[in-house]
């Protein structure tokens, strides 16, 4: 497709669309259409989109720009990460539901060519596909980050009482700098072996299950932060 | 000889003295506590919101923060680290910027019980542990013998 500016409201619309609108898809219209003034002022194309726009319009608008720009497909789905833009992606491409998203011929079009399909079943699991890959080659990217920092984090203040000094070392404050996604390894880690982690998991999760008499029993500790993640599904 | 151990590449001054480990390496508790008892050995003190710190105790690591501490388990200022009969001591090393790094607590005969941080606990010669990890030695505690070791 070009970027050219031209007439997108008579487009055709995907057969797609003609199947039940899910509550899902509503909301994922909402949101898109929430952020249509972002993809407004960034006005990469020049183009004037009218309130009466909807989804399909933003979305075939934006993303050959966004793509041509490298800014990707964590950009495309508002992820921080290829983490969570797969789990956006397996939401919009795997549920059936989701098909009557207005998505417009040019955008299917742009789409089943970035991966190379003729269909939109083709076209939706070569997608899903694509960003599992991108997703697990992240995971392990994340693992192996965070392994390397507690190796040296562990090393640098194995000497150490001050708790202080312990959880300010500079590894360590990375891993809280992981954010959310790293609490499920921390909590990994620390069901294997007691170490000091109750700081950085308040840090992160702004939650704190230990009584205030079981402060400084690290035995006791984890039991605690062990229990609360399981309750949540992290462990 | 201990003149390769991992120990005196960190703390020479036990390469020139004598010492032994006296158990495994473990983070269950640090040398605050193991200082202020033999018992303490579940527990991380340090004034930290993540660790034990006794009640009422300023949550800063002054030498004056750390007296009131142990002053919590009987034990009072005292003048140097000779042995006495029926008094267990107890040794606070500070840093050059005058911070609590490390505690020590000697035992009946004379020599002094260090959990070194994360590791393993040591028998050692006071001055063994000085230097530019722990620093040095600044004020002694004491209290009656509770326990025989």
């Amino acid at each position: 497709m070009t970027n050219s500016v031209v007439d997108h409201q008579d487009m055709p619309i995907c057969d797609h669309r003609k199947a039940p609108v899910s509550n899902v898809a509503e909301q994922l219209e909402r949101k898109y259409l929430q952020r249509k003034e972002e993809w407004i002022s960034v006005g990469k194309l020049g183009f004037s989109i009218k309130e009466s726009d909807f989804l399909g319009r933003a979305e075939k608008l934006e993303r050959p720009s966004w793509l041509e720009r490298g800014y990707g497909w964590r950009r495309f789905y508002s992820a921080n990460d290829e983490l969570e833009a797969t789990e956006r992606v397996l939401r919009i491409w795997t549920n059936p539901s989701i098909r009557p998203m207005q998505i417009s011929w040019e955008f299917f079009h742009s789409e089943a060519k970035f991966f190379d399909a003729a269909t939109f079943e083709e076209l939706s699991s070569r997608v899903v596909a694509h960003h599992l890959a991108a997703a697990k080659e992240a995971e392990r990217a994340m693992r192996q980050r965070f392994r390397d920092l507690l190796e040296v984090w562990r090393r640098d203040v194995a000497i150490l009482s001050s708790l202080d000094r312990i959880v300010m070392h500079e590894a360590y404050q990375q891993i809280i700098g992981m954010g959310e996604k790293v609490v499920p390894l921390i909590l990994e880690e620390f069901n294997k072996e007691i170490d000091h982690w109750p700081w950085a998991l308040e840090a992160i999760t702004g939650e704190n299950p230990v009584p205030n008499n079981m402060r400084g029993r690290l035995k006791m500790v984890r039991v605690c932060w062990v229990e609360w993640g399981k309750a949540r599904g992290l462990l | 000889m201990h003149s390769h151990h991992p120990l005196e590449l960190l703390f020479p001054g036990l390469a020139v003295s004598r010492w032994q480990e006296t158990s495994i390496k473990t983070k269950e508790y640090n040398c605050i506590a193991w200082a202020g008892s033999e018992d303490h050995d579940d527990v991380w003190w340090w004034p930290n919101r993540a660790a034990y710190w006794p009640e009422g105790v300023p949550l800063n690591t002054s030498v004056e923060a750390f007296i009131s501490a142990y002053r919590t388990l009987g034990y009072e200022v005292c003048d140097g680290g000779d042995p006495e009969p029926g008094l267990e001591k107890v040794a606070l090393y500070v840093g050059d910027d005058g911070q609590v790094t490390h505690a020590a607590r000697q035992l009946d005969s004379g020599c002094w019980t260090s959990k070194l941080g994360a590791l393993e606990d040591i028998e050692h010669e006071l001055r063994g542990v000085e230097g530019e990890r722990y620093g040095q030695v600044a004020q002694f505690l004491s209290r009656p013998r509770l326990s025989q070791e």
